[in-house]
């Protein structure tokens, strides 16, 4: 089974507060939504797990191989969908994904049917030759989230990836990742309560740097004695923070 | 196989990226026009006071050294800077993500930076058969004498600057303008070293290739031939001439080519090298405070207080009160933002510089103290009209009220300021020694220096361009000193030519069209 295990990680930048401060974490198959407040350490971690940062200190295992160390064994099966990605405004949808795909190195036949298919999920087969300078948000995003899927990853990880999305489109994102997740890991941030509510099996509330609590839904509002998951989170980064003045 | 694809796909995407951009017409545009200089005879390659007879030997040859020399000058310029364009727009992130070796990376944007370069020397080596035809002796054009010199004259130079040019970006202290100005020097030396040192192995330009060969027709025919080739601009030798000699191009030794061909791989070895300090966009290995995503201004110095008190508006007197146009504290706020964050030892050479303009003769305190207190602050001015974009600040800066005669008036006095204080010392020894002249010659080069940083920074939208610029402007111009560029009046025959005038009119000119770039982009 696929296993991501992080130990002690910490992540210091210079003159800035510590960005993770001892965080471990164990991860199965299956959708964990990382919810926490601006500065938490969310978008830190997900660099990390996606080898764009290298820790402090600490380490990162994916199926027992470390990846701080080896970073090549886990890019192979890595989908990433950064918080605030550009695109070349220049290329149009298909040679943007054609490029990224020959950089993961999958073959030229196989990265043009994955592309095909992709493009039909996302719902841009007919922006597909347009200038990418020229596309909304939104069309933007779901070209992010095309493009962290095109080799079939096993590890996916997502950082905010319905910002700029309308309705129509979060609900089919939702549903999509609800889908993934059977025989992969997928690592959702995010700060819409309601996304990660309707897509994580598993809830981690991290708020600076630490995890402070982590179950399932009903599990964290059972812990916290709130109605919801909103009240759960609220209610664990305020006790946090009472307990480090 | 995979590591070929992938090296070729990052080139490919990276060239279609820039030859979609409106820039690269503009360069294919200025390419055409050094193409027509070389047909109009306004740059001449001359070996002493010969030269070549007008064959494809000859033809190709010119335009080879042309490109070898000057346009490896502006290609580095216009090549660099599709590493930080990953970086810019966020495309790196995702690259770094994915299963690819930093050599890759750094390669795909070598060979891409190549490629248009190689596009540049295509653009230009049709000027060479045109050159035959309008000004050649009968029966002149064979192809081979035509094409080797690009093959192994211009390309082999363009390698290496295409590698240089990722090599300085990957390496953080080059990467900025720190490093388009040093290029400058470097390229001089990559010049002029082989030649003084009279050492092969590091000509790189092909220019002793070219000296040899022809040096030896040369004197076959002119026994008083002595060494020296020449390329010159603005057709200026033409006097001198005494006369043309025939010649049937290089002989191409497997010496020579091997020796030429080996640039290539130089230029691999320095694309592998630039591999070593690129930091794959790992934004944390880069020093807190040097930009990142947030614009520095955003940036706080220390912790944000966890609850900030909302103050409330007077609203006795409304909040539409009449503002002036130019307001002191946004001159001062354009001040701050150019200078704050300057490391002690910038202000220690700008402290050193005012008390060596101060206390040296007058000559040498306008002749060479000068020019070197106005290329000290080239990268304070090189952010202007072009900061907001960098930073992504412009649609704060330009929703503000008044932007055109508040925030862009404000930022040229900046400027100025800057210029009267790093110039400081030499006016004060004009003033002492009653050098009205060449104080008014300074006062000019003070208001001319901020205009032309502005103007080009809100035009191109980038610094890039008026460190070029302005780099070679102040190298020929006020250091070597051609008259007619020395815009600071640092030399009595700049004076004497009375470039002040002129400068204090394309003051004006430069300040005009700032606005109407800045008005351009407002109205967009």
């Amino acid at each position: 089974m696929l296993s991501l295990v992080v130990t002690d990680l910490r992540k210091d930048y210079p003159r800035k507060p510590r960005a993770l401060d001892g965080l471990s974490i164990t991860l199965n198959p299956g959708v964990l939504g990382l919810l926490g407040p601006n500065g938490a350490g969310k978008s830190t971690l997900m660099r990390i797990l996606a080898t764009v940062a290298k820790p402090t200190s600490g380490v990162a295992t994916w199926n027992g191989v470390d990846i701080v160390k080896n970073p090549n064994a886990i890019r192979d099966v890595l989908g990433y969908l950064p918080q605030d990605f550009g695109v070349y405004p220049n290329l149009n949808a298909v040679e943007f994904l054609s490029y990224l795909a020959a950089v993961r190195g999958l073959p030229a036949a196989l990265a043009r049917k994955r592309i095909d298919e992709l493009l039909v999920l996302v719902n841009l087969v007919e922006s597909q030759r347009r200038p990418l300078g020229g596309f909304s948000g939104g069309m933007r995003q779901r070209l992010g989230i095309a493009q962290a899927l095109l080799n079939d990853p096993r590890l996916l990880i997502v950082d905010e990836p319905t910002v700029g999305l309308d309705p129509e489109e979060r609900v089919r994102f939702r549903q999509l990742l609800t889908e993934l997740s059977g025989e992969r890991i997928v690592i959702l941030s995010t700060h819409i309560v309601s996304d990660v509510e309707a897509i994580a099996s598993d809830i981690a509330i991290v708020a600076a740097g630490r995890l402070l609590a982590r179950g399932t839904a009903d599990e964290l509002m059972r812990a916290s004695g709130s109605s919801s998951v909103e009240g759960a989170y609220l209610h664990f980064v305020k006790s946090s923070r009472g307990a480090a003045a | 196989m995979s590591f070929l694809r992938k090296l070729l796909a990052i080139a490919r995407a990276d060239v279609l990226e820039r030859v979609r951009r409106y820039s690269f017409l503009l360069t294919l545009a200025a390419t055409a026009w050094l193409g027509w200089l070389v047909v109009r005879g306004q740059i001449v390659l001359m070996l002493d006071a010969y030269y070549g007879e007008m064959n494809g030997a000859w033809a190709g040859t010119l335009v080879a050294v042309t490109l070898s020399t000057l346009v490896t000058l502006v290609g580095f310029w216009i090549v660099k800077g599709s590493v930080e364009w990953d970086r810019r727009t966020r495309v790196g992130e995702i690259l770094a993500a994915a299963p690819m070796s930093k050599a890759t990376y750094v390669l795909g944007k070598s060979l891409s930076n190549f490629a248009v370069l190689a596009a540049l020397v295509v653009a230009l080596a049709l000027t060479a058969p045109i050159l035959v035809a309008a000004r050649g002796v009968a029966g002149g054009f064979d192809l081979w004498g035509t094409v080797s010199p690009f093959l192994l004259i211009a390309l082999p130079a363009m390698a290496v600057v295409a590698a240089l040019a990722v090599l300085f970006e990957t390496f953080r202290p080059l990467s900025g303008g720190a490093g388009n100005v040093l290029w400058f020097f470097l390229w001089g030396a990559m010049l002029a070293v082989p030649l003084v040192t009279h050492s092969p192995r590091l000509d790189m330009t092909g220019l002793m290739v070219v000296e040899e060969s022809a040096g030896v027709a040369a004197k076959a025919v002119y026994p008083d031939y002595t060494e020296g080739l020449s390329l010159t601009v603005g057709g200026n030798d033409r006097d001198r001439v005494k006369g043309s000699f025939p010649w049937n191009g290089i002989e191409w030794t497997a010496t020579r080519i091997a020796a030429r061909l080996a640039w290539f791989g130089v230029a691999v070895l320095i694309s592998l090298c630039a591999a070593v300090p690129f930091d794959r966009f790992d934004e944390s290995r880069r020093r807190s405070g040097s930009g990142g995503s947030v614009p520095f201004f955003f940036q706080s110095r220390g912790q944000a207080p966890s609850a900030v008190p909302v103050p409330g508006f007077e609203r006795k007197r409304g909040l539409t009160l009449p503002i002036p146009s130019f307001v002191p504290s946004a001159y001062t706020g354009e001040l701050k933002l150019m200078l704050n964050g300057r490391p002690w030892w910038f202000w220690a050479v700008v402290l050193g510089l005012i008390i060596a303009g101060a206390l040296t003769p007058v000559g040498i305190s306008r002749g060479r103290i000068l020019p070197c207190a106005w290329i000290w602050p080239i990268l304070v001015w090189s952010s202007m009209g072009a900061r907001e974009a960098k930073d992504g600040a412009e649609e704060l800066v330009f929703t503000a009220p008044r932007p055109l005669t508040r925030q862009l008036p404000a930022l040229y006095l900046a400027g100025v300021t800057v210029a009267l204080l790093a110039g400081s010392g030499v006016a004060f020894k004009c003033v002492l020694t009653g050098s009205f002249a060449g104080l008014g010659g300074w006062l000019v080069g003070a208001f001319f220096i901020p205009a032309l940083a502005l103007c080009l920074g809100v035009w191109s939208g980038g610094s890039k361009f008026f460190e070029a610029i302005y780099t070679v402007a102040w190298y020929l111009g006020p250091m070597q000193p051609v008259a007619a560029l020395d815009f600071m009046g640092a030399s009595d025959v700049g004076l004497a030519a009375h470039a002040p005038f002129f400068y204090a009119a394309a003051t004006a000119v430069l300040l005009a069209a700032s606005v109407a770039g800045r008005k351009l982009k407002l109205a967009r």
